[in-house]
């Protein structure tokens, strides 16, 4: 049975199609784990009809508006939870 | 004098008739945050949500706790219907003697306690506040604690924490916070974790305080117990050596990575707008849980005014400001940060404006890290309490070919500022607007100072006394 996920992604021109990608996706399905999230490296096409071993995935912008069309997802591998790289990292900080 | 705890808030709103029980059962998916908002926006009444679907009986959200000053001055035991200059006044007064926290051995706070293989954050009903939010937030009116283990100060702050999974939280201290700093400047560089604690449901009081950014190395508890008027009671964590308020409803505690990040964001903010796409936040481990029977988590759905968050701030931050421009010899007689103007509009109303007195409240406030885009500087008449004074004064006093100065810089600026672009949002960039609204120096009053065409100002005494007295008579019941 497919299952529903959802990710957020900044560069709506630049969606990596049928490569292999990292997301962190949020589950959607019901209960009181909906949103728990992964890591996962995947293949996402944006036509064509669902596959067996393929999910549903929806795709919000960088802040946070839903598009208005589904992906379908083939979930390769789920990686470790966590990114190792300091945080703050992104930030230009002056002293 | 103040509040003591959560609940006992909520009886006095109850006996106030200030504060709504929902009963019917509400979706903690969007649905609390949509009705809270909905309130919010018509300046309703704070909400308890008694029944919150898929969690057990007695597990509550509770919204808008101070969301009006209203209910701010009832925190603070002044009782209902205070005039929000009182509450600045008393705020102020109460701050000016901080008292110390007493340690307790136990307390409310402590009545369950889940650490090992129970840890899960889904047994907390944390709510998705906004639709299209990164994930569900458990952190959003809280008191996070932490220590610079170098010395003795344990430093509250309110920060945004976002579930990842049920073991990991994920959050965004602002880069200038103190938080920040104590982990880059102390963990970081020694690759260890930083202990911390998320506390949700203490009094609203040390809420109010946790939102102020007092200096580094102040204890934001200090000044909790001076405006509740007596000793904060603190009850060590389980699994690390911070103190945290024992009347609290819950408290998560666990250690951030100083290796690790993890996405987060989206999410609304007290600015009125969702404006960043996920970064790379500071990644919390929980290790233990602990809350009340029957826990009450508090939280707020920041959002376009009025909410607790912008009332918070529009207090502690702009009587944290006031204490700055005194200690630095300011005649500075108040500072007011209006919610409707999303916490980054900044009002000062000065006993003489003098040009080197403006210069000097710009180089304060505007001068070293701000989160600021507009600072105005009033005299002594303008009420900045009374935003209709304020636009008046402003449009009118403040000559823009020589009364305007943009104070620019990099890194020290806010990260969340909706009308800056990416890029300058990520460096940090300052950009304030310090409007100098103050009549001329060289001006003497009587002679170059326009007189105000207002009742107050144009009418002699005898005149206004007489008008006064003789309202109801003439018809009117104003």
């Amino acid at each position: 049975m497919p299952k529903t996920y959802q990710t957020f992604i900044a560069d709506q021109q630049d969606i990596p199609e049928a490569k292999e990608t990292v997301l962190v996706i949020k589950d959607l399905t019901s209960g009181p784990r909906k949103y728990d999230a992964l890591r996962v490296k995947a293949i996402i096409h944006k036509s064509g009809k669902l596959q067996p071993d393929e999910d549903e995935l929806l795709v919000r912008s960088e802040v946070g508006v839903l598009q208005d069309y589904q992906w379908r997802m083939r979930i390769l591998e789920k990686l470790p939870d966590l990114v190792p790289i300091p945080p703050y990292s992104d930030y230009r900080l002056s002293r | 004098m103040g509040v003591g705890s959560l609940r006992q808030f909520i009886g006095v709103l109850d006996e106030l008739e200030e504060i709504v029980h929902v009963k019917q059962e509400v979706d903690w998916d969007c649905e609390v945050g949509a009705i809270a908002r909905r309130v919010a926006e018509l300046r309703g009444p704070a909400i308890l949500f008694e029944k919150i679907a898929g969690y057990p009986e007695g597990y509550r959200i509770c919204c808008g706790t101070v969301a009006t000053y209203n209910r701010v001055g009832i925190a603070l035991g002044m009782g209902p219907r205070s005039k929000m200059e009182d509450i600045f006044l008393e705020y102020e007064r109460r701050a000016e003697s901080p008292i110390k926290p007493k340690l307790v051995s136990g307390g409310p706070c402590k009545e369950n306690i889940i650490t090992g293989d129970e840890l899960d954050i889904y047994r907390l009903p944390c709510p998705m506040v906004h639709e299209g939010d990164g994930g569900r937030y458990i952190g959003t009116w809280d008191i996070v604690v932490c220590s610079d283990f170098e010395t003795e100060w344990q430093n509250w702050g309110m920060y945004r924490f976002m579930v990842h999974n049920s073991k990991y939280l994920v959050g965004e201290p602002a880069p200038i916070s103190h938080f920040a700093k104590i982990l880059r400047e102390k963990y970081i560089p020694k690759g260890m974790p930083m202990p911390v604690a998320l506390v949700i449901g203490a009094s609203p009081i040390c809420h109010l305080v946790a939102a102020t950014p007092y200096r580094a190395g102040e204890n934001e508890v200090d000044f909790a117990g001076a405006l509740l008027g007596e000793p904060i009671e603190l009850v060590k964590c389980e699994t690390n050596e911070l103190l945290v308020p024992a009347h609290s409803e819950i408290v998560v505690e666990g250690e951030i990575l100083p290796d690790a990040t993890l996405p987060e964001a989206p999410f609304g903010e007290y600015t009125g707008y969702r404006v960043t796409g996920q970064k790379g936040g500071v990644v919390m481990r929980i290790t233990a849980i602990t809350h009340r029977n029957d826990p009450i988590m508090t939280t707020v759905c920041i959002g376009k005014p009025l909410d607790e968050n912008g009332v918070a701030l529009a207090i502690s931050m702009a009587l944290e400001m006031k204490r700055r421009l005194k200690q630095h010899g300011v005649p500075v007689l108040d500072v007011y940060l209006p919610p409707e103007g999303g916490s980054q509009l900044c009002l000062v109303r000065v006993k003489t404006g003098t040009g080197e007195v403006v210069q000097k409240v710009s180089d304060i406030l505007a001068g070293r890290r701000s989160y600021l885009t507009n600072l105005w500087i009033f005299n002594e008449d303008v009420n900045i309490f009374d935003l209709n004074e304020v636009i008046h004064a402003m449009a009118t006093r403040c000559d823009p070919s020589r009364d305007m100065e943009i104070v620019k810089g990099e890194g020290r600026g806010a990260y969340l500022n909706p009308g800056f672009s990416k890029a300058e949002r990520l460096g940090l960039k300052l950009a304030v607007n310090v409007a100098d609204c103050t009549w001329r120096e060289e001006w003497r009053k009587g002679i170059d100072i326009p007189v105000a065409n207002s009742f107050k100002e144009i009418y002699s005494k005898n005149l206004q006394e007489k008008v006064l007295r003789n309202m109801k008579s003439y018809g009117f019941n104003l």
